[in-house]
């Protein structure tokens, strides 16, 4: 049973999340299965998970740390929308400069958070499949 | 000195029954033509439900002008032998009745047309599909259009047959057969004919078609609505609720995020769709509030290695529920993501 409580529950999510979008193309694919677009799923974890965070306001980043939260979040935020679908594919995910400046900014907030910079472990998630 | 001046010098086109106007009057029946050819489809066996019901709701009561169609070949060939009978004298009384003449004249090409129309129609029999029942139909029908109104201009005989009967007997004689083609000719639902080009020009066959056409669409909604009669009601959808998606998770599949969120809110939560802000903007979020467990949502379209659309259900106590399109789904050697599959 989890006995964490919800702002250490949010923290752990947020590490989870931030530490992947720190990793590698290569890393990152296997943290997910093959049927979610991986960088749509980055994006729109980081985008739950901090948003739990808000939630939580017993919960306070040093400046330096929300700064950089709100970086990761503002160059995640730039890349958004339709305008910029080019930019949510493996290709892109492995290629862009945009994507590199995504690793870049959360690694200095795991960084900041002090983080290990390893790859996270493979989440919990149930999938509910195919019929057996 | 033109002697059909009274008619626009088109006799054959236009008639003037009172003196006061030259009419075409093949136009009038062009609509009622149009709708006996589409009476062709009740060759198509699987459509006869439909066509009760167009019908029905048309109030078409019959689909005579198609059987007439199918015996114009006969009457217009009793016609010929009523004027050769006559010696000729049919021909002269055509001449105050244009249209009759029309009839002689045009009598091998409109043999040829009425050929054609039977053609199609028993293409329509053996249709395959609507859509070839369609096409031949709509292939009777243009001809049946071109054919339209072949003696709506007999409608001018009366006058001249009126007449004739103050002729001598032998003329009497050949009116009466006149008489009785032309009363078979009616039945067909009237044509107009030119010898050298159709009465009707190709806007106004356009216009006719494109009305046949959405009778067609018409009738098409009607086979639809018949077949939707005959099948049996789907048995309705498990409901949604916020235990029935923690329970079967699996039950959402299909279901779009406004659809979920109806139904929790429904429930008496607070359910609010929205698109993503982060990412491709192509997932909706569906942020839930006033439930202990069960906290967002999100109905992704899809777009992996794999493909295909997901649902993510976010929940604090059993972390992330994803329930995956069983059509596309196909695990990589492996993969970290535990199955479960659906019960």
């Amino acid at each position: 049973m989890n006995t964490r409580s919800a702002p250490e529950q949010a923290l752990l999510e947020l590490e989870w999340i931030v530490r992947a979008l720190a990793q590698a193309y290569e890393v990152q694919r296997t943290l997910f299965p093959a049927f979610v677009c991986v960088a749509d799923e980055l994006a729109l974890e980081f985008e739950e998970r901090s948003q739990k965070l808000e939630g939580c306001p017993e919960l306070i980043l040093s400046a330096t740390q929300s700064a950089k939260l709100t970086a990761l979040d503002d160059a995640l935020a730039a890349m958004s929308g339709s305008a910029h679908a080019d930019l949510w594919t493996d290709e892109a995910l492995s290629q862009s400069a945009e994507w590199e400046c995504v690793r870049s900014l959360a690694a200095e907030f795991a960084s900041s958070m002090q983080w290990p910079a390893g790859a996270p472990s493979p989440t919990a998630d149930i999938y509910v499949g195919p019929d057996a | 000195m033109n002697l059909y001046l009274y008619c626009r010098a088109g006799p054959v086109t236009y008639v003037d029954p009172d003196g006061m106007e030259a009419a075409d009057p093949g136009k009038r029946f062009r609509v009622g033509l149009t709708k006996a050819a589409l009476g062709a489809f009740r060759f198509v066996p699987h459509v006869d439900a439909a066509i009760e019901e167009f019908d029905r709701q048309n109030q078409i009561e019959s689909h005579a002008p198609i059987d007439a169609i199918k015996s114009a070949p006969e009457s217009l060939a009793s016609l010929r032998d009523a004027d050769a009978e006559s010696g000729g004298v049919l021909r002269t009384l055509a001449i105050s009745a244009p249209a009759v003449v029309a009839v002689v004249a045009a009598h091998a090409a409109t043999q040829k047309l009425v050929g054609d129309v039977v053609d199609e129609a028993a293409k329509v029999r053996t249709a395959g599909s609507i859509d070839d029942a369609v096409k031949h139909t709509t292939a009777a029908a243009s001809r049946a259009v071109v054919l339209a109104g072949i003696v709506e201009g007999v409608k001018s005989a009366p006058e001249a047959l009126q007449a004739a009967k103050n002729a001598p007997a032998a003329v009497k004689n050949a009116v009466r057969s006149a008489s009785e083609l032309v009363d078979a000719v009616k039945g067909l639902g009237k044509f107009t004919f030119k010898l050298d080009e159709p009465l009707i020009s190709e806007a106004e066959l356009g216009a006719d078609l494109a009305w046949f056409h959405r009778q067609a669409e018409e009738l098409g909604d009607a086979v639809e609505a018949s077949q939707a009669r005959a099948t049996p009601p789907k048995p309705a959808a498990t409901s949604i609720t916020a235990a029935a998606i923690l329970s079967d998770p699996a039950s959402l599949w299909g279901r779009s995020a406004r659809e979920i969120a109806e139904a929790l809110n429904a429930e008496g939560l607070q359910a609010r769709v929205r698109q993503s802000t982060r990412g491709s903007g192509r997932a909706e979020v569906i942020d839930i509030q006033g439930h202990g467990t069960l906290q967002q949502i999100r109905v992704h379209p899809g777009g992996g290695r794999h493909g295909g659309a997901y649902v993510n259900i976010s929940t604090s106590t059993q972390g992330k529920i994803k329930v995956v399109d069983p059509k596309t789904y196909v695990p990589l050697a492996g993969e970290k993501a535990r199955i479960v599959p659906k019960p």
